[in-house]
């Protein structure tokens, strides 16, 4: 099965960027079969970017929820900024014409967004335990599918 | 000012959109719309965000302003360096940003008018769950959807295989570009082109065939404003998205002044109004007088529109063809004319591409120029939605001092204002409202394909919410995407 980890963030915005920051990370341990890759908007460009894989983990900032979190297609409300049309919309309508991957969502919780380069040291504390919870998607999936 | 009102409408904030915004319309006592406001509520400071940056991280900070077009700020920003080093970059160079660029200008198009505003046109007064790309492919078929992802795909890997990057390209750098392109890439990029410019061509068909009917002057009745017009022309007064002079043009046509793009910030004031963080620009030289169209009124359009009405033709040979068209009657004020000049420069975007590919030089190796010392710099792009304008003041070591921008719908914000208050009182009588209504009000505005991140460097969700109030009762609220 062949996956793609997706961080969404702005890196100019503080813990917006927290989703980037889990998936470079994640890069560095070069999992078998999952790639990685950056996105800074929703919407199409993240739909486009997942297109033809078997498997889409996309990793997010979210504010309004707490520690780290799965959720739900139809509840990803465009946490980052700048979006054309939504990202359960861009899912919807490539599903139509091109394989689209199944998707799940890990939401890291966040209070503020604002102008800077760096990510709080709160935020931090939970890189490690998105991490841990992107592999155990993984092992799932693979099992799922009789992979491991 | 202040806005006090008997009732007042709130669209809160606009859908389909880049960015975050609310409409607000205020009503007189009979129900009937007295004044409309576009309102945009947040500052994000980028401006400030800015100094005390080495100036060559410009083209990659200011890119990522926005997610809808990074290329155009990239772009600028590389522009506001060369001026700012005061270097020139190769033929090379020039030609392969200028490629970038035209492809970008390609894809951005491409999503308003199938995903984004053109829904407005092609569609009409549907239900609010068919308003949509899935009610596109309902009326069009499978197979026209298709075509759509394919070919703004194209032209996103043409902006990749140039910039360096999907989104968020990183190749222009002071003074030139950071990589070329070999003969595989460009017989890719040819080929890619040629696929565009066939879509492009049947993308005008698909328009035309609601341009030829009775809805499309409904839609054109809508909103006339008479106002003025700036955009980007070459040395023939041509369309150009990536360089020229900047040509401005009074309602009735007549050149009011082309100039330098170093020049242009002597010809805009901007004005102020409370209620709103965006400024108002107008031209300098006329003066502000509010909210009105006509010769004394500084209010000037930019974007694809402005753009076809200042120009005295288009650089590729189909794209002119329909510019005559398009001319034919003169200087086009109606404000739906945005989609058929948008349809216009997709075509001619695409045709550029083939003929840049084409040149000798676009595979040159001769791809900087090194800068000289820091100074100070304008650059001028279109973006997809209008002129694009970066203002750098650097110190001694290369450092930004002072950055100003001027984003194309803030360029297009008072009369984006008129527009969304002419729309409203030709649609909505007596107070009453309903869904369809309001999506005619928000059409009005999404004629010009505004960007509301980059206008007011805010951050936000898009859902729609609209509250009516009589008397100052709040009495009745509307909610979609929320």
């Amino acid at each position: 099965m062949y996956s793609v980890v997706v961080g969404i963030g702005n890196p100019l915005l503080g813990d917006d960027a927290v989703g980037l920051e889990v998936v470079k990370r994640l890069k560095e341990k070069n999992e078998k079969n999952v790639d990685t890759k950056l996105c800074m908007a929703g919407g199409l460009e993240l739909a486009e970017t997942i297109a033809d894989y078997d498997l889409a983990i996309i990793v997010d900032a979210v504010k309004g929820i707490d520690g780290v979190k799965e959720i739900s297609i139809d509840d990803y409300k465009e946490s980052v900024a700048n979006h054309d049309i939504s990202f359960p919309s861009a899912y919807r309508i490539l599903s139509k014409y091109i394989r689209m991957p199944k998707v799940r969502i890990v939401g890291i919780g966040i209070n503020n967004i604002e102008m800077k380069e760096e990510i709080s040291d709160e935020t931090k504390e939970k890189i490690p335990v998105a991490i841990k919870f992107i592999k155990k998607i993984l092992e799932e999936e693979n099992e799922l599918v009789g992979e491991s | 000012m202040k806005v006090s009102c008997n009732s007042k409408i709130c669209i809160n904030p606009i859908t389909r959109l880049e960015g975050h915004g609310r409409i607000d319309i205020i009503l007189d006592e009979n129900g009937r719309v007295e004044k409309a406001y576009m309102i945009i509520p947040e500052l994000r400071g980028f401006e400030k965000f800015c100094q005390g940056r080495k100036a060559e991280d410009m083209p990659i900070i200011t890119s990522r302003i926005c997610g809808v077009c990074p290329e155009a700020h990239h772009m600028a920003a590389a522009k506001a360096l060369d001026m700012a080093f005061n270097v020139e970059p190769p033929k090379t160079a020039k030609l392969l940003r200028e490629l970038l660029y035209n492809a970008y200008i390609y894809y951005d198009h491409c999503l308003h008018l199938y995903y984004l505003g053109g829904i407005d046109v092609l569609l009409g007064d549907v239900p609010k769950e068919e308003r949509n790309v899935i009610g596109l492919i309902k009326k069009f078929g499978v197979e026209i959807g298709k075509e759509v992802i394919k070919h703004r795909r194209y032209a996103m890997e043409i902006v990749k295989i140039l910039g360096g990057r999907e989104i968020h390209p990183v190749a222009a750098i002071p003074g030139g570009v950071s990589k070329g392109i070999n003969e595989e890439e460009r017989e890719e990029i040819r080929k890619k082109a040629e696929s565009c410019v066939k879509f492009a061509l049947k993308s005008l068909e698909i328009f035309k065939d609601v341009f030829n009917s009775k809805r499309w002057n409904e839609l054109l009745g809508l909103d006339k404003i008479q106002t003025y017009y700036m955009g980007l022309v070459d040395e023939k007064n041509r369309v150009n998205y990536y360089d020229g002079d900047i040509r401005i043009v009074d309602p009735d046509g007549k050149e009011f002044a082309k100039v330098k793009t170093k020049d242009i910030l002597n010809y805009i004031e901007e004005h102020v109004e409370e209620w709103t963080y965006v400024k108002f620009p107008y031209l300098k030289q006329i003066g502000w007088k509010g909210f009105i169209d006509g010769k004394d009124s500084g209010i000037y359009r930019v974007g694809s529109l402005a753009r076809l009405n200042v120009a005295d033709g288009m650089n590729t040979k189909h794209a002119m063809e329909e510019f005559k068209e398009f001319r034919k009657d003169g200087i086009v004020h109606e404000t739906f004319g945005y989609y058929y000049a948008r349809l216009i420069e997709m075509l001619n975007a695409a045709e550029r591409m083939l003929d840049l590919v084409e040149q000798d030089e676009i595979v040159g190796n001769d791809l900087r120029n090194m800068p000289n010392e820091p100074n100070e710099g304008v650059g001028v792009v279109e973006a997809a939605r209008g002129v694009l304008i970066h203002h750098y003041k650097l110190n001694n070591d290369g450092l930004v001092e002072k950055v100003n921008l001027i984003v194309a719908t803030t360029n297009n914000n008072a009369a984006i204002n008129m527009s969304v208050a002419n729309t409203a009182k030709k649609v909505i009588d007596k107070g009453e409202i309903n869904d369809i209504l309001l999506n005619k009000v928000e059409a009005a505005f999404r004629c010009y394909d505004p960007c509301l991140a980059c206008a007011s460097h805010a951050l936000g969700q898009m859902p729609l919410i609209v509250n009516l109030y009589k008397g100052k009762k709040f009495y009745r609220r509307l909610e979609k995407n929320v």
